[in-house]
């Protein structure tokens, strides 16, 4: 369970999970960029993630007790809605019921593993 | 243990009906009669590949989120026998070959998917690689409770993405 007082130590978690989503998706349009390129950006950027990261959830662990579960939780599914956020750009018809309803189911399941 | 271990490969596999209900994975059909032109972009030699490059893209993520994983929740035990700038280093070095490996996998599985797919298929994949290592490596099995929560999530997170690639008639 994530306590709401640790949401501002939890900020370098929302970086490192915006940091990932611009690793793996930002570069898939821009296909005139030779992949060795993309790769040596993505490794320096990985590295930058991997030093953000480690260190708030070292913190996160050692100092205010929290749990690797939740922790390690809350960055997927960080990284999840911001995929949700950055597909958002690329989609060119509305959402179905289909995609509501996993929307919902999404939600619920985040609120009760975290909260 | 076992239960986590076995709970995290079946979470893992259920990318199969996902990408097979998506026409992603199709081992059904000819591979020569997807040799069309898909609707926002133009036709691909490479479809005939589908499969294999699929595959190939999703065997180098589990890769690397297994390495990434590994670092981030194993290297810290070495702090004990060694000082906190080589535990950082490794942490580091590690976390760009993960990285290194990712990209080109995202690159290659975009000729056929979008970004939604591939956003889902991380997800399953770093949900299904922490809970199996921290359950070798740490010991922490999961209740219950939160297996059912871990398979409303991943069910959530494929409705949201269910949309298919149109192929041009």
């Amino acid at each position: 369970m994530l306590s709401l007082s640790l949401l501002p130590h939890l900020i370098p978690v929302i970086v490192s999970a915006f940091l990932i989503t611009a690793i793996n998706f930002a570069h898939l349009n821009f296909k005139l960029v030779p992949i060795k390129v993309i790769q040596r950006i993505g490794a320096i950027a990985g590295a930058g993630f991997g030093f953000i990261y480690f260190t708030s959830m070292y913190k996160l662990l050692s100092v205010y007790g929290a749990y690797l579960f939740d922790i390690h939780m809350f960055l997927m599914i960080s990284v999840f809605i911001c995929s949700i956020a950055l597909s958002l750009f690329t989609r060119r018809t509305a959402p179905n019921i289909i995609q509501i309803i996993g929307l919902i189911l999404f939600a619920g399941a985040s609120y009760f593993i975290l909260a | 243990m076992y239960l986590t271990i076995i709970f995290s490969i079946l979470i893992f596999f259920s990318l199969w009906p996902y990408l097979s209900h998506l026409k992603i994975l199709n081992f059904r059909d000819s591979p020569t009669l997807g040799e069309r032109a898909l609707s926002d972009r133009p036709a691909r030699r490479t479809i005939g590949r589908q499969n294999e490059d699929v595959l190939k893209s999703i065997t180098a993520i589990l890769t690397a989120y297994t390495i990434l994983f590994f670092t981030f929740y194993t290297v810290p035990e070495l702090r004990y026998s060694t000082n906190d700038v080589v535990v950082m280093t490794l942490v580091t070095i590690l976390s760009a070959v993960a990285f290194y490996i990712m990209t080109p996998a995202n690159r290659i599985i975009h000729a056929y998917v979008r970004i939604g797919h591939i956003a889902t298929i991380h997800f399953v994949t770093g949900i299904s690689t922490f809970t199996s290592l921290s359950a070798i490596l740490h010991g922490n099995y999961l209740e219950m409770n939160r297996m059912i929560l871990i398979v409303v999530l991943i069910i959530g997170a494929m409705l949201v993405f269910s949309y298919k690639m149109e192929l041009k008639k």
